[in-house]
């Protein structure tokens, strides 16, 4: 469950972080709703673009965005509301390098199916606690002592 | 000789304590992972349904033999389907001690962290001695602060403290543990309710919220979503350790069980749906990633986000002490029960007093929390997971926690669906219940939990045909421990069921 396995992240990690990697992408707009044109600046001509939807999850999803002639600035809108990884290959600067930008994708407007789930897991959950919560202290009011009568413990 | 076992002194004691003891790093730590792991909106509906077709189930197993019979896991498996079943309660008892052992590791890393929160976890300037991290960073970096303390001998003078707790909250069983409960679970909703709020205020956090909950059709058609919501439904729970039935123990025989496994599993999904909204929130607000570990989301991107929230350092700094004082104490609410489990059940075997019980369980485990907690640097690159502590903890946690509480679920249901017949159960626990168990429940027991429960275990199995785990990486002269680890857990646990199986028993 642990799975301290650290290599993914450390790796994410010294490509993003190195003082040698300074190329970067810069976002017009961080959150943007889906659908919602964004432009996208790079430091450097970009010919590919990934774009990883729900990154370093199990069910993540990719797509390259091909930019012919390579440009230094693109236009793009997301598919899906949620986490998304932009991510380019910069060879400027001799070893080519992973460049990465994370976005939070908001939702256009309101999900109604998510508050439908988010509200009907509620209302079980913490009607589901009330309801057995009465039932507890229902059994006290008629008549069962809340502190219990050693005599009727197990034998043990 | 008889020894006394001691009794809640009421309903709501046995209750927050049942719901402490499930209410932990898993439902915290473990679910916001796991959520965003299988895709957020992939996974909350097969979790939410997995509550129904397994967590209820078990629960009320695992509730209704500790009161029917009013003994520890072991011995009610004994005296419901015979010796056999013994043998394998023994088996969850000592699995259960090597996650205590290493549980208690990271609830001293928690420690740390906590004491970090008023140090420099929330200042840049830090390094660690990895290779990665030996330059000093420009800003806060929860990440480089947790390998320099994972690199220190300060974790295991922490691990003594939270052991002392431990020890002290158990020292009187049920009266001195509901004592504590009383005090600790309020206060550990309070803290979630608080990070809620916050995440919720901020710009963006509800769309994190709806992440975790619109469904994502695609993501739920996929079969590992599945199996990592039942395998978190039953860690969550804190099924197949025998904790549940020991505490149940310590119940009148008339009490209603299926009532309070409602009321137990809905208050820890309950606590987990409000953790996933304050986590999701955070997450999608402030845009971090959870690459890499299932620690790294709590230890390394929570604490990320906490130090954005305020640009006033003593608000993040009492944020960061206040979120790791949250997995401190519902960590020491779910570790107090997997010491009572082996203590209560080596009490009721071996009619030992409670104290000598405590200290037979306390010294092995101590003796392994420090093991996990070792700051030997085997790793200096971070290929792996750096110290020996941490990778005897990972690969003590893959064997351990994968496949004892699964493998002890499948062996419960089958035994109490087969041996002793799961229409039984459900007649006793219908006796004395409100909410009368339909034929359903029969059907769970006998056949859909098992086969559920084997199919996540062989699809596990079948995920390690790859390779041994952790033999990927350079662990010097330790390149042993992948191997010997899972053999070590075997043998010990295995000859420490067979020796307490076949010790005497008297009524």
């Amino acid at each position: 469950m642990i799975r301290m396995r650290l290599i993914y992240l450390l790796l994410i990690l010294l490509i993003a972080g190195s003082p040698e990697a300074r190329a970067s992408i810069e976002v017009s707009n961080h959150s943007p709703e889906v659908g919602e044109t964004i432009t996208l600046t790079f430091s450097a001509p970009v010919d590919s673009l990934t774009v990883t939807y729900r990154p370093n999850s199990s069910v993540s999803k990719t797509e390259v965005l091909v930019n012919n002639p390579p440009a230094t600035s693109m236009e793009w809108a997301s598919k899906e509301p949620g986490l998304v990884s932009l991510s380019y290959l910069d060879r400027s600067g001799g070893d080519a390098q992973s460049v990465r930008q994370d976005l939070s994708i908001r939702f256009e407007g309101l999900s109604g199916s998510g508050l439908a789930v988010m509200l009907f897991a509620g209302i079980i959950l913490f009607g589901g606690a009330t309801m057995a919560f009465r039932t507890l202290f229902q059994e006290q009011d008629e008549g069962r002592p809340e502190v219990f009568d050693p005599e009727e413990m197990p034998d043990t | 000789m008889s020894t006394k076992r001691g009794n809640w002194n009421s309903k709501l004691g046995f209750i927050l304590a049942a719901s402490g003891s499930a209410i932990g790093l898993g439902n915290i730590v473990f679910f916001s992972s796991n959520a965003y792991q299988y895709g957020g909106g992939a996974f909350y509906l097969p979790y939410f349904i997995a509550l129904f077709v397994l967590g209820l189930p078990i629960m009320m197993v695992e509730f209704g033999i500790g009161t029917l019979t009013g003994k520890s896991f072991p011995l009610a498996l004994r005296e419901l389907a015979g010796k056999r079943a013994e043998f394998v309660g023994w088996w969850s008892i000592g699995s259960a001690m090597f996650i205590t052992a290493y549980y208690i590791a990271i609830l001293g890393w928690a420690f740390g962290m906590m004491v970090g929160a008023f140090g420099s976890l929330f200042e840049p300037g830090i390094s660690a001695p990895f290779t990665p991290f030996e330059t000093p960073t420009d800003s806060p970096s929860a990440m480089v602060y947790f390998f320099n303390l994972l690199a220190t001998w300060w974790p295991v003078l922490f691990i003594f403290v939270i052991w002392g707790l431990n020890l002290l909250i158990l020292r009187k069983g049920a009266s001195s543990i509901e004592k504590a409960v009383r005090i600790f679970v309020p206060l550990m909703w309070v803290f979630m309710i608080g990070l809620v709020i916050r995440g919720l205020t901020l710009d963006g956090g509800f769309d994190g919220v709806m992440y975790l909950f619109t469904p994502d059709f695609e993501g739920i058609s996929d079969a590992s979503v599945w199996r990592g919501a039942f395998s978190q439904m039953f860690f969550s729970l804190s099924l197949g350790l025998g904790t549940m039935t020991a505490y149940a123990s310590y119940l009148p025989r008339d009490a209603d069980q299926v009532n309070n496994s409602m009321l137990v599993s809905f208050l820890n999904c309950s606590f987990e749906f409000i953790a996933g909204i304050a986590i999701f929130s955070l997450l999608f607000v402030f845009t971090l990633n959870p690459a890499g570990s299932t620690l790294s989301l709590s230890f390394f991107v929570i604490p990320q986000g906490i130090n954005e929230l305020s640009t006033i350092p003593w608000i993040t700094r009492l944020f960061g002490f206040l979120f790791f004082f949250l997995i401190v104490i519902a960590g020491i609410t779910s570790s107090i029960s997997l010491i009572e489990g082996p203590a209560s059940a080596m009490m009721d075997k071996l009619k030992i007093t409670r104290k000598k019980a405590l200290t037979i369980v306390a010294i092995p485990c101590a003796i392994g929390s420090v093991l996990c907690t070792l700051p030997i640097i085997i790793d200096k690159g971070l290929a792996g997971n750096g110290t020996l502590g941490l990778s005897i903890l990972d690969i003590t946690d893959h064997w351990v926690f994968s496949y004892s509480l699964l493998i002890v679920g499948l062996v419960e249901s089958l035994a109490i669906g087969w041996i002793l017949g799961a229409d039984k159960l459900r007649m006793a626990l219908n006796q004395h219940s409100k909410w009368n168990l339909g034929k359903w429940f029969n059907t769970l027991i006998k056949f859909v939990i098992p086969i559920v429960l084997l199919t996540v275990i062989l699809s596990s199995l079948w995920n390690e045909r790859t390779g041994l785990y952790g033999a990927n990486v350079d662990l010097g002269s330790f390149n042993w421990l992948p191997w010997f680890i899972p053999i070590f857990w075997l043998a010990v646990s295995l000859s420490f069921s067979f020796y307490l199986t076949n010790k005497p028993y008297k009524k």
